[in-house]
């Protein structure tokens, strides 16, 4: 009796762990993967001889047209029509057959067995929705391509085409140790940036100070006095020489900073580094003037050097910090782009589980319309550094550089507002019971699958 | 007799809960990718603001007008 009660406890226990297993380790089905997609494939055959030849033309049809990578926009949409138009049994054997292109590029990925395994899962699922949830699911699957769409049509954009996904979206790779020292660097010019920056103030100070006994002495040729005035020379000159310097050190941080930003690209970081260069020897000349000069006159006439190199490079620095700071928000954009698809993705796995995503669809689209403000502005602000750098009127310059970072504002206050959303979609998908789609890992051979159908005709020749 | 079998079901019941607890610890993904994401564009958004603060030339603005002053 013992005995079997011990045995019990013990098979309850294994039982258990059994069921701690996470399906995708152990699966839910017994039985070989090839069986598996044997019988899936056969079901496909079977299902397109029942209804015809002409079905299966049709799906070749809608993803050949989908293919069309290049095609102008509206031919596009076009082509993404035919899948909309394809009754509940194409499109689910159009799904099947997705999903079995996933399947074989499963052999790509470091778990490959567990690649297959999802695959089965979501087959059998496919295979079980009813025609409202394929509907539902169909529905979704258009707003992945055209999300898929948008992102390859993204690759050629003139702005954002230099994020590269191989690269975690950066414009350029710098080296891990290239970097470190750039940021590091940054992280000094930055340091120096204040100290500068206190010593300007400490010497302006000091300057008003001596500048108000030097109006006490008025009149006044006693010995302190005529001290006081050969005083005031010095720090007059030591006022403009940390004003010189503190103009510099920002110039260096600005160009510290250039160095360690991966938003931008080689060339637009050659170019820009190339100007403040420019802009620091132009302030270099300018510092010479003051410690040349001796007496009143001189250093008057040296603080208007000053001024006049800070006037020129005031507003070309204007155009090139908003450049920069264009870069990272461009950098946040293409990530939100990429993260557009990704969520179409989740929300395909979640109806394909019979989840209801229309709440979150709204969610999502209200999240795409902000991306969408966000990068126009975006844009916009481009073009007007563009015209600021090109204009020869130095207050046509002006006003267009402040335009141009009015703009870029905006983007993030839309980028601001599509956080906020993400982190309200996030949340209703994990509400919804999508935490597991969520979280689940990339499928990259489904990524690939889903990637061909948007593919261009060249890349697809050369890939078949 | 009724005390082993006592015994007995407290050491299922606790087995029973040791593999519950082994399979949410198994349900709970290590890493999120897509939460990746969401902090990957969060850390993009203070990025921009700490570069905006300093790139910022207002500090500069007050240069001109203290150079004029440096007359005496």
């Amino acid at each position: 009796m013992k005995r079997t009660f011990a045995y019990l406890v013990i098979s309850l226990f294994l039982l258990s762990i059994v069921s701690a297993q996470p399906d995708s380790v152990l699966g839910r089905t017994g039985g070989s993967l090839s069986d598996d997609m044997k019988q899936v494939r056969a079901e496909v055959k079977d299902n397109i001889q029942e209804k015809g030849l002409d079905i299966k033309e049709q799906i070749k049809e809608g993803v050949k047209a989908v293919k069309e990578g290049d095609m102008p926009k509206e031919d596009k949409i076009k082509n993404i029509q035919q899948v909309r138009e394809m009754n509940m049994e194409e499109f689910r054997n159009f799904q099947k057959e997705q999903l079995q292109t996933a399947a074989g590029k499963c052999n790509k990925e470091i778990n490959s067995e567990l690649c297959q395994k999802n695959i089965q899962e979501r087959l059998k699922l496919v295979g079980k929705l009813s025609e409202k949830g394929l509907n539902s699911l169909q529905k979704v699957e258009e707003r992945k391509l055209e999300k898929l769409n948008e992102l390859k049509e993204l690759k050629n954009d003139p702005n954002l085409g230099k994020y590269k996904e191989n690269q975690e979206f950066k414009a350029r790779q710098i080296t891990k140790e290239k970097l470190q020292n750039a940021k590091e660097k940054y992280k000094e010019s930055k340091e120096k940036y204040i100290e500068a920056r206190n010593r300007y103030n400490e010497s302006q100070q000091k300057f008003n100070e001596v500048k108000a006994r030097v109006k006490e002495c008025e009149g006044n040729e006693d010995a302190e006095c005529n001290q006081v005035r050969e005083e005031i020379k010095e720090n007059a000159k030591e006022f403009l020489l940390n004003t010189a310097g503190n103009i510099l050190e920002h110039l260096n941080k600005v160009k510290a900073n250039v160095e360690s930003n991966e938003d931008l690209s080689e060339e637009e970081a050659k170019e820009i580094i190339a100007d403040v260069d420019l802009m620091i020897s132009e302030i270099e000349d300018a510092k010479s003037v003051i410690e040349s000069s001796e007496d009143k006159e001189q250093i008057i006439e040296a603080s208007k050097t000053i001024k006049k190199a800070w006037l020129r490079i005031k507003e070309r620095l204007a155009v090139q910090t908003g450049k920069i700071t264009a870069s990272k928000i461009g950098g946040v954009i293409i990530k939100v782009k990429s993260l557009e698809a990704k969520l179409e993705r989740v929300l395909s796995r979640m109806e394909e589980q019979s989840i209801d995503t229309t709440s979150i669809q709204s969610l999502v689209d209200e999240f795409n319309a902000k991306t969408d403000e966000a990068k126009l502005s975006y844009e916009q602000a481009l073009d007007k550094f563009k015209e600021a750098a090109a204009s020869d009127d130095l207050e046509t310059s002006k006003t267009l550089a402040k335009e141009g970072h009015n703009l870029l504002k905006e983007a993030q206050n839309s980028l601001q507002g599509s956080q906020k959303l993400l982190r309200s979609i996030l949340l209703n998908i994990k509400q919804a019971g999508g935490e597991d789609e969520l979280n689940a890992p990339e499928d990259q051979a489904e990524q690939e699958a889903a990637s061909d159908l948007t593919t261009e005709p060249a890349e697809a020749e050369a890939s078949a | 007799m009724i005390k082993m079998m006592k015994n007995i079901i407290l050491m299922a019941l606790l087995l029973s809960i040791v593999a519950i607890g082994c399979q949410k610890q198994a349900a709970s993904p290590v890493t999120a990718p897509e939460a990746t994401d969401a902090s990957a564009i969060e850390s993009g958004m203070s990025d921009i603001d700490s570069v905006n603060a300093d790139l910022n030339t207002q500090e500069l603005d007050s240069i001109e007008s203290d150079l004029d002053k440096i007359d005496w």
